[in-house]
């Protein structure tokens, strides 16, 4: 085990070690910034501050203070009771309705941008009621771009060493059977090829969504009090992103959204059916929906709706029932897992991070694969069902559309189906070079892409307008009873359609135009090559698979640090809102976990996706043009766009 | 003899001949009884008429009947994988050729006789697996 280590991460060339130890360097000066942080001198005369809060902003949302400065904040609630937070300072201060509260002297030694939140559950968009305070001189902002700037530069340095087949200093070769470790993998093994396995992970996920169903349609109105809204869009949104980093489509292996179509096109709750007879009309699914279209578009029409989405519960229970349903009509009539490859908004993005996680589902030797004439991990066996999601998992190299149901494993009576352990980014240069036409997944990449800043913006921004022209002005939580308080007023739709063109705009056009600019450019520095600029800019648009789900991680981290309260209490104490208190200790306290840390964790994350996405273009390159120098001017150029993209994002983290 | 009858026996002999192949080599190094020979064959040619009676594609079913057989073999020595792809090949095939051998049989007899043919699966069932049985013990 030990000497595998070695010989994946051992560089032999002396620059390329100085360019990864500086990028480790860069992530370490990131994380540690707060430690430089000093005492400063209250002044003697503190200054009042006049916060207003109203259902959901705080006015003003931007506040600037100076480090040392002594400041009392008076704050007015005009409607409702709200409650007033700042991250890092451990007291939640409740303003009743209409009445003001002051609290302070206090001052502010941190440098940089805190968050005020509220603290008191006042309506619907209540978990995003976000204001800033930005404590001056905020080195942390310029900080940020010099690190952005020295990661960029040492990306660049890293790959003109001319890594080969390599992913910051690791190898992308190398692989690890994770069914061969010792005492693990055989018990693991024993696992996965044990026909309950997939019920065993299906059947608690089911429980919990039969109550995501009945809390959504008649639970607590009020989104973050509602087990629909608390655990799917707090705990399993933030969740799925590091499930798709450890274990690419694991999420897909237990989820019960497909379930009841496929045991009733089995015809089989456990085991395989004796007959390859299948309750289906069988019909083949139409060659130009099998792509990633739908998946992409859907995840788009949901993230327009996303402010309603995320906080009323009976959108999430229609939007549950609504696939529950077209995933079981689609296996009445198409049999197998169209509706996971080429429907469902979580498969499609899922999927297409997937490439680039550190797991996959794998033939051990492709050889014996090509040479077996059975295929049984198409056709299935006694032991297993053909590859559901219509591949040919034997001879597949490819995570995107590999559901992870292991029935591969179950099937193959060579046991030459495994669990592989490898590099991000192993095979994204072979699919990204192979990218002619698949337009779907470039524009699937382009969307995650603008949507992570934007979400980050929306619902952790101060910014008040843009909420609440997602949100249609809308004060009012709702379950199936009181659907009808969603109704929305002409202004309001109005103002939701600027939102849907500025999400539609941003991610279908605008970035795709700027990326295609760009690929352009590095067809023009690359010269002549066969490739034209529309194949660079499908190929190189893979690179924001790996940068893109650092953009999300790092969204997760603050969904699931700031919140993290609200899913517990839900699973564990009042699923319904009810007030009920089912376990035997006391509900948890909403109470952000490192908060103020929360830029310091972020930014070398996104730090780290700015490598990935440098270095992912570079062995793209290298994979499309076969030549060191060329690859290195065309990930220059695209390196370029990635750098602009990560300095956005650290104004949002701290400007 | 009629042309058909030969080619007929021609397949049956030729396909009687893989089965035997492939069990032998199957089940090099363990000890061959006449359930191990019985039991596979028995439920290749159950599948195949379940297969048959319900009207389901020749094709695709003797195929997964290739994967029955190989399964069956295994599972009568007590192993869940097989070691050899060369081996598993041949039984598979031995497999689908037993399997497209007793769909035509069903076929003949569901065409001429217009009633369940359970009585000819018994004698299919019978000849085929005495006749590896004398080959093979």
């Amino acid at each position: 085990m030990s000497s595998h280590v070695v010989e994946w991460v051992s560089v032999k060339n002396h620059s390329a070690l100085v360019a990864l130890t500086l990028m480790v360097v860069i992530l370490a000066t990131g994380l540690t910034l707060p430690v430089f942080g000093q005492v400063y001198k209250a002044d003697s005369q503190p200054r009042i501050i006049d916060i207003t809060a109203k259902r959901f902003e705080f006015t003003p949302n931007i506040i600037h203070v100076n480090a040392g400065e002594s400041i009392i904040f008076r704050i007015r609630s005009e409607d409702v009771t709200h409650g007033f937070y700042i991250d890092g300072y451990d007291y939640h201060l409740e303003i009743p309705p209409l009445s003001t509260v002051e609290v302070g002297p206090m001052q502010f030694n941190e440098l940089g941008k805190l968050k005020i939140r509220c603290s008191v559950t006042c309506g619907p968009i209540h978990p995003f009621m976000v204001a800033e305070i930005i404590v001056e001189p905020n080195y942390v902002l310029p900080v940020f771009l010099v690190l952005t700037a020295g990661m960029f530069g040492t990306s660049v340095a890293y790959i003109g060493t001319r890594p080969k087949n390599r992913m910051l200093g690791i190898s992308t070769e190398k692989e690890l059977d994770i069914l061969r470790i010792k005492v693990i993998g055989p018990v693991l093994k024993k696992f996965l090829q044990w026909r309950g396995s997939n019920y065993a992970l299906l059947w608690p996920n089911l429980v919990i969504f039969m109550i995501v169903f009945a809390s959504g349609f008649v639970g607590n109105p009020t989104g973050n009090l509602n087990f629909s809204i608390a655990v799917v869009w707090i705990l399993w949104f933030a969740a799925v992103e590091f499930m798709i980093l450890l274990g690419a489509r694991l999420w897909c292996t237990l989820c019960p959204l497909p379930a009841f179509g496929e045991w009733s096109t089995r015809r089989r709750l456990y085991g395989v059916h004796r007959l390859k007879k299948w309750f289906s009309l069988g019909r083949k699914w139409p060659k130009q929906l099998d792509n990633m279209w739908i998946g992409a578009l859907s995840f788009l029409g949901i993230s327009l709706i996303v402010p309603w989405l995320v906080t009323r519960p009976i959108i999430s229970g229609l939007l549950f029932v609504g696939l529950v349903s077209i995933a079981t009509i689609m296996h009445l009539v198409f049999t197998k897992r169209n509706f996971c490859r080429s429907i469902c908004p979580a498969g499609a993005y899922i999927g297409y991070h997937s490439v680039d996680s550190l797991f996959s589902v794998r033939s051990r030797d492709k050889g014996t694969c090509d040479k077996h004439i059975a295929k049984e991990c198409m056709q299935g066996s006694p032991n297993g069902y053909g590859c559901p999601w219509l591949l040919y998992p034997g001879g597949n190299n490819d995570n995107t559309f590999c559901g992870q149901c292991f029935e591969c494993l179950k099937s193959c009576s060579l046991d030459n189906m495994t669990l592989k352990l490898r590099m991000i980014g192993k095979d994204l240069p072979s699919i990204a070079a192979k990218a002619k036409g698949k337009f779907d997944e470039a524009w699937m990449g382009f969307i995650r892409f603008t949507l992570a800043p934007l979400y980050m913006i929306v619902f952790f921004g101060p910014t008040f307008w843009i909420k609440d022209w997602g949100n249609m002005s809308n004060v009012y939580g709702a379950n199936w009873p009181t659907i009808g308080l969603l109704t929305p007023t002409p202004n309001a739709l109005s103002n939701w359609l600027g939102w849907a063109v500025i999400v539609g705009g941003l991610s279908l056009a605008v970035y795709p135009a700027i990326f295609y600019g760009f690929s352009w450019l590095a067809k023009q520095a690359v010269g002549e090559v066969k490739q034209s600029a529309k194949d660079l800019f499908l190929s190189f648009s893979y690179a924001l698979a790996p940068y893109g789900m650092t953009l999300w991680v790092a969204f997760a981290l603050s969904l699931i640090m700031v919140n993290w309260a609200y899913p517990l209490n839900a699973l564990l104490q009042d699923p319904f809102g009810y007030g009920w208190h089912l376990a035997p200790i006391d509900k948890f306290t909403w109470s952000p976990l490192l908060a103020n840390m929360l830029p310091y964790i972020q930014a070398p994350v996104i730090f780290i996706g700015l490598a990935f996405a440098v270095n992912s273009t570079y062995n793209i390159g290298m994979k499309l043009f076969e030549d060191h120098s060329k690859a290195m001017k065309a990930t220059i150029v695209m390196g370029v766009l990635h750098f602009a993209a990560a300095l956005i994002v650290m104004f949002i983290l701290a400007g | 003899m009629s042309e058909v009858k030969k080619q007929t026996e021609l397949i049956e002999n030729s396909a009687l001949k893989d089965i035997v192949e492939a069990l032998r080599l199957q089940y090099e190094g363990y000890s061959i009884t006449r359930d191990s020979i019985v039991n596979p064959l028995t439920k290749v040619v159950e599948y195949i008429y379940d297969a048959h009676q319900a009207h389901l594609t020749n094709k695709e079913q003797c195929s997964y009947a290739g994967s029955v057989l190989v399964d069956a073999t295994l599972e009568e020595t007590h192993r869940r994988f097989a070691s050899d792809v060369a081996k598993a090949n041949k039984v598979y095939l031995a497999g689908i050729k037993l399997a497209n051998l007793v769909w035509r049989r069903l076929d003949e007899v569901t065409q001429t006789q217009h009633k369940t043919p359970f009585a000819t699966l018994g004698q299919i069932t019978d000849q085929i697996v005495e006749a590896a049985c004398r080959a093979m013990l």
